[in-house]
């Protein structure tokens, strides 16, 4: 599968010593060439089986953000079998059955989640029929992490739709872990808070501009051609903790810093968190590592993505944009993702000519 | 009423002494006298040899006589070896005297030499007169010849031993002949000093005379023509009914192995073509772990280093490898298809011998020597640098895109004579494969990381003797360690998974003659491995066979760990016995291996909090009956048949309780086969072979959405392939070998016993190998390959959908393997030159090759590939032209 530039072209020179040859795909994941889900928000972005949760989709095409888009929204309750290689059972994806807890058709949805998600894709050991041994618990993700899957089908029409998954991430108990080890991590977790872009910036011609917005009557002016960066930024967050500092961390308490701490609230940025290590079995600190999508309707990046690493304190990344030829207005999103399922996507427009 | 003289008439009268060694006949004859000036004495440097001897007639006038006479005759011999003389020194009578007189005239001599130079010299010869009289009928009724098994040429001083009428030596012409044999069957042995004894046998007909054609094979140091393997074609042992062996000498030549022997398993009929960069052997249709590799009785995890690129034993170690497909006999088990078997060869004992080969994959050498008169050793090492040598031709780490391994490994071999057919033998083995990269990306969540390591090393004690009445005995204690080591990480899911076996193995049989009609075969096949292992990542990573995925789909984020330790270990006694009711027309060759397969492990279930870990042990029991049958329905042709039933026992990864299943146990399956050979010529063959095989208890993934706690992995598959195979061989002959090949194998798997069938990962339903290799002369050899195999199985994909979480698209798919990679056509060609340098004692051969990989340059669909977002696919091509020179250098 072909999502960078850079892949092909080194391939490419293999091929005439050694290696295999891989073809010249066409598609690229940054460009919007036919109606897509780009993103699925949900919030909260963390949250306990049966809270109450509400769902927004970008859906965007060639022309730009698709802003009422008829979305069939539902819950899975179907685990998914270790024979299949997906994030979640393909059966997930059925307009009706047993295992299909329908949340509403639209743009965006809400709803209480399933409360036997900690069964079906947690720690806790899944419902079978009765008489049969246990059944085996959902791993967690490498962040610890377990989520409720949510089906959106987009398109009525069974040859012609378009299927995305959304998911929430659980809060529920540690695979495996002893009494004490789960009591630490219970006192130490913080929920996911979802990202927010703070800024989308076009540095071009030795100037720095914010990416003005999808609705904006006079936006970004480039020319044919012409070759800029565009940066993305996110909040700061404490790596440390500092009682005072509006992010209650793991090390911090409703007692020793009860401004934080007394109503828990995270920060919109790379978080700090304790993950369950199921090799250590211990509970560790970590950082999330945060990603960003770029896309558009024509144009080229030269990254479908760019991202910081969880060890990387950088709140910015930067990729190389080349605008298109053909003069027009040209939409753009930027997508920002963090490690634990958390994500803010927003939609800009860039006049070329 | 013949008269006939003995044999043994001319032996007497070679008893022959000199009278006179001088360059001058006066002199010869009456040598120096007192007197005169001492002058220095000329000096017989070589004595005449008899070149033409003519048998003198016995006189008739003395037949009524019969007695026995001997005239001494003084022969003058020219210094051109001619008879220029002949004088009756002893009298024996005139008739006697008359006829040695006529017969001694008309031979002819290799002349004498005298201070090194031709000269005539005289001799006195006894001539002995014996009247026989031979019985009615044949008097030789068995003889034969005795020839190379490749050259063709006739084989002198072959020991063949008739049971109850003696021994004798093949003549420079490779003939023997016995007389007067009884009537009935006879063992016959076929040995020689320092030769592996080989027995059969033969039936004598009352009235009729056997003539019987033996090829024997020359080991590849037997330059001095004293150290013979010997193989006997007609009638021949065979040890298992359908198999494919391959000398090394020819292995080396075929196109696309690089000079490497063992690759050329992967062109022999029933094998499936790896798959680019796997070097997995698929043999009838069988998982690649289903096939066990052993070398000389000692079982190896890994035929190839990583890629497929070499094999891991060196190739001047090997003498003949041998692949038999299926239906093999008792003395091998613990798995459900092929065998490989890999015969090294004895260090040679005459001189300091070595090899150097290098390419741009590679550099190996090898030197063996001997150790005094009884002890011999070889010892080999290779080493790649093909991960090195890109880099000196790109500006890029190519290692980053395609995994190139870096490998090395080494063999030791020493060999101590006990006596004439008794040895011991030390073998140890080494072979290390690792394979670092990383790609990296502005993304993290693509960025990717890969460090492999495979090891294993082998240590075996040999003890072999072989007794004069052709029974033969081996022990072979052997240990060992193997170790595999993989981290990867795609983003921030880890992949990680050690393994560290400690592997015993002990191998002893017996084989020897129980009657005229039935040789038996015992003995036991210990195997035991402690395992330590632990696993980090995702519980469908690595992706097994049967997986519904396709190449470049990302892997799945969930993490789980364990680790565990096993113990797997079976002793195997296991007897066999070739039944030759009517003589070596027909063989029926029953057998019985039985085999209490232990496995314990130390979890059966998966951690929870402060519970303590639960071990388990169980023992399951096979009894697998083995059965061929081998009938030469005419000199040319001969029908086979064959029938056995195998067990395999659970991998030791697969024990895992949260990654497998602790409770698996050990799979069987059945294997049924027959076809018929015909021999088209000398060296030409024809072979048909149709198999069918079941296999039940396989293991595969869990198909319940909640499978229960510590079942993963179930064992509820079952499989089948069926097919056959076609191959017209021509041994290697006036330079010229090759081989044709074809098969047609179908390969199914049902994951559940509610599901249905569906092709197997690796079926390869049609597979075309044409081999051929041919000496130009001058040194000068071409070879080629052709090959066509179907594309592997691949499962559609039918749509996908948008992870929104992880920003990825995940396709979903239609009927499991329900399509294919399209056909592999493939042409390559091997040029060699090869030089000698040096005197003929220890002549310098050098060989300068290229073997270029497909020369048509076609582009070879490996697999399917998709964008991004499963919309549109390709095809993943293999190798372009790849021209691979290399050079080997031996004395």
């Amino acid at each position: 599968m072909v999502t960078s530039a850079r892949a092909p072209v080194a391939l490419g020179l293999l091929a005439t010593l050694l290696a295999a040859c891989a073809p010249e795909l066409d598609a690229r994941a940054s460009r919007v060439e036919a109606t897509r889900v780009l993103a699925v928000r949900s919030e909260p972005a963390e949250a306990a089986p049966g809270g109450a949760v509400s769902y927004r989709a970008l859906v965007a095409d060639p022309s730009g953000t698709l802003a009422s888009a008829a979305i069939d929204w539902a819950f899975c309750t179907l685990p998914r079998p270790v024979a299949e290689a997906n994030d979640v059972a393909i059966a997930c994806f059925r307009r009706s059955a047993d295992w299909i807890v329908p949340i509403g058709v639209g743009e965006g949805a809400s709803g209480k989640l399933p409360l036997n998600g900690c069964r079906q894709f947690g720690p806790d050991v899944p419902e079978g029929k009765p008489g049969e041994p246990a059944g085996r618990p959902t791993d967690p993700d490498a962040t610890g992490g377990f989520y409720q899957p949510v089906r959106l089908i987009l398109g009525d029409s069974d040859a012609d739709y378009v299927l995305a998954l959304g998911q929430t991430r659980l809060v529920c108990g540690l695979p495996g872990a002893t009494r004490e080890v789960l009591e630490d991590f219970r006192a130490r977790y913080r929920t996911n808070e979802n990202p927010t872009l703070a800024s989308v910036e076009v540095v071009h011609g030795g100037s720095t501009d914010a990416l003005t917005g999808s609705d904006a009557s006079a936006p970004t002016r480039l020319a044919p051609g012409e070759r800029v960066l565009l940066r993305a930024t996110w909040p700061t967050c404490p790596v440390t903790a500092t009682c005072g500092d509006a992010v209650c961390s793991a090390d911090e308490s409703a007692a020793s810093c009860a401004d934080d701490c007394t109503t828990p609230h995270g920060c919109e940025g790379a978080e700090s968190y304790v993950a369950y290590d199921v090799a250590t079995r211990s509970v560790g600190p970590r950082r999330e590592a945060m990603r960003v999508s770029w896309l558009s309707s024509a144009g080229a990046f030269d990254d479908d993505r760019s991202g910081r690493a969880g060890d990387d304190l950088a709140t910015s990344v930067e990729v190389a944009f080349t605008a298109p030829d053909a003069p027009g207005r040209v939409p753009v999103w930027v997508v920002l993702r963090d490690e634990r399922g958390g994500v803010d996507a927003r939609a800009f427009a860039i006049e070329v000519r | 009423m013949t008269v006939r003289h003995p044999a043994r008439l001319v032996g007497a009268a070679l008893a022959l002494a000199l009278s006179s060694a001088a360059p001058r006949e006066a002199q010869a004859l009456g040598g120096s006298s007192a007197g005169e000036t001492p002058t220095r004495q000329p000096k017989l440097t070589k004595a005449p040899k008899l070149l033409h001897f003519v048998e003198a007639a016995y006189p008739e006038s003395e037949v009524a006589s019969g007695k026995t006479a001997a005239v001494v005759l003084a022969i003058a011999i020219t210094d051109a070896g001619k008879v220029s003389e002949v004088v009756v020194v002893t009298s024996a009578g005139a008739a006697f005297d008359a006829a040695a007189v006529d017969a001694a005239r008309q031979f002819t001599f290799e002349p004498a030499e005298i201070d090194g130079k031709p000269g005539p010299v005289k001799i006195t010869y006894r001539y002995e007169f014996v009247l026989h009289v031979e019985p009615a009928g044949p008097v030789v009724n068995f003889e034969g010849v005795v020839r190379d098994r490749f050259s063709k040429k006739p084989l002198a001083h072959v020991r063949v031993a008739l049971e109850g009428a003696g021994e004798v030596e093949t003549d420079e012409a490779g003939h023997f002949a016995f007389e007067d044999v009884p009537d009935g069957p006879h063992a016959v042995t076929l040995s020689g000093a320092g030769l592996t004894t080989v027995s059969t046998s033969e039936t004598i007909e009352k009235g009729k005379k056997l003539t019987a054609k033996y090829t024997v094979e020359p080991k590849e140091d037997a330059e001095d023509g004293a150290d013979l393997e010997i193989v006997v074609v007609a009638p021949k042992i065979v040890k298992e009914v359908v198999s494919t062996e391959i000398k090394a000498e020819e292995g080396r030549r075929v196109p696309g192995t690089q000079g490497d022997t063992l690759k050329v398993v992967q062109n022999l009929p029933g094998v499936a073509r790896a798959a680019f960069g796997s070097g997995q052997l698929v043999v009838w249709g069988a998982a690649p772990q289903d096939t066990r590799v052993y070398v000389d009785g000692v079982r190896i995890p890994l035929l190839y280093h990583g890629g497929g690129l070499r094999s891991t034993v060196h190739g001047d170690m090997v003498k003949s490898i041998e692949l038999a497909p299926g239906g093999y006999g008792a003395e091998y088990g613990r798995g459900l298809g092929g065998l490989v078997t890999v015969q090294t060869r004895a260090p040679r004992s005459d001189r300091l011998h070595g090899s150097v080969s290098l390419d741009v994959i590679d550099g190996a050498a090898m030197v063996e020597s001997p150790l005094g008169e009884r002890t011999r050793v070889m010892v080999t090492g290779r080493k790649s640098w093909l991960d090195r040598s890109l880099g000196l031709v790109t500006s890029r780490d190519v290692g980053d895109f395609v995994p190139i391994p870096s490998y090395w490994d080494s063999q030791a071999k020493l060999v101590h004579d006990l006596g004439p057919n008794e040895s011991i033998e030390l073998f140890a083995l080494g072979s290390s494969d690792t394979l670092r990269r990383t790609v990296t990306n502005p993304d993290p969540a693509q960025t990717k990381s890969e460090e492999t390591l495979t090891a294993f090393g082998r240590v075996a004690l040999t003890y072999r003797k072989q007794t004069d009445d052709g029974q033969s005995l081996f022990v072979t204690p052997s240990f060992g360690r193997d170790h595999t080591s993989s981290v990867a990480r795609f983003g921030g899911a880890p992949t990680e998974l050690d393994s560290a076996s400690w592997v015993y193995g002990l191998r002893a049989g017996w084989r020897g003659r129980l009657s005229d009609s039935v040789v038996a075969t015992a003995g036991i096949d210990v195997e035991a491995a402690t395992s330590d292992l632990s696993r980090r990542g995702s519980v469908t990573l690595p992706p097994r066979e049967g997986d519904i995925t396709v190449f470049g789909q990302a892997p799945g984020d969930q993490v789980n760990f364990d680790s565990w330790s096993t113990t797997i270990a079976s002793v195997a006694p296991y007897g066999q016995l070739d039944l030759t009711p009517f003589g070596d027309r027909l063989h029926i060759v029953p057998g019985v291996r039985v085999e209490p397969y232990l496995t314990s492990g130390s979890r059966v279930t998966p951690l929870k909090g402060e519970t303590p870990s639960i071990g388990f042990a169980r023992e399951e029991t096979a009894i697998d009956p083995r059965l061929s049958i081998r009938f030469q329905a005419s000199e040319r042709v001969s029908v086979k048949a064959a029938f056995g039933t195998y067990h395999q026992s659970p991998q030791a990864s697969d024990l895992s309780a949260v990654f497998g299943n602790p409770k698996l146990g050990v799979a069987r399956a059945t294997h049924w086969l027959g076809g018929a050979t015909v021999r088209l010529g000398e060296t030409l063959t024809a072979e048909a072979v149709g198999f069918y095989a079941r296999s039940h208890d396989l293991v595969a993934r869990s198909q319940a959405p909640t499978p229960l706690l510590a079942e993963a992995l179930v064992q509820e598959a079952e499989g089948r392939a069926y097919g056959g195979q076609l191959l017209l061989r021509q041994e290697l002959a006036a330079g010229f070998f090759g081989w044709a090949s074809y098969s047609l194998i179908r390969s199914e798997r049902r994951d559940h016993p509610d599901l249905g069938w569906r092709l197997f990962d690796y079926d390869q339903t049609h597979v075309a190998t044409i081999v051929a290799s041919y000496e130009l002369g001058h040194g000068f050899e071409l070879g080629t390959r052709l090959r066509y195999a179907s594309g592997y199985p691949r499962t559609p994909v039918t749509g996908s959908f948008f992870d929104a979480r992880r920003d990825l698209y995940e396709p979903y798919f239609g009927a499991h393997n329900s399509s294919r990679v399209p056909a592999f056509v493939q042409a390559d060609v091997r040029a060699a030159k090869r030089f000698t340098f040096g005197g003929d004692e220890q002549p310098v051969r050098l060989e300068v090759f290229v073997d270029v990989q497909n020369v048509t340059n076609r582009q070879n669909p490996e697999d399917v590939v998709y964008s991004f977002d499963y919309k549109s696919r390709g095809t993943l091509s293999g190798l372009p032209i790849l021209p691979v020179f290399g050079a080997r250098a031996e004395w």
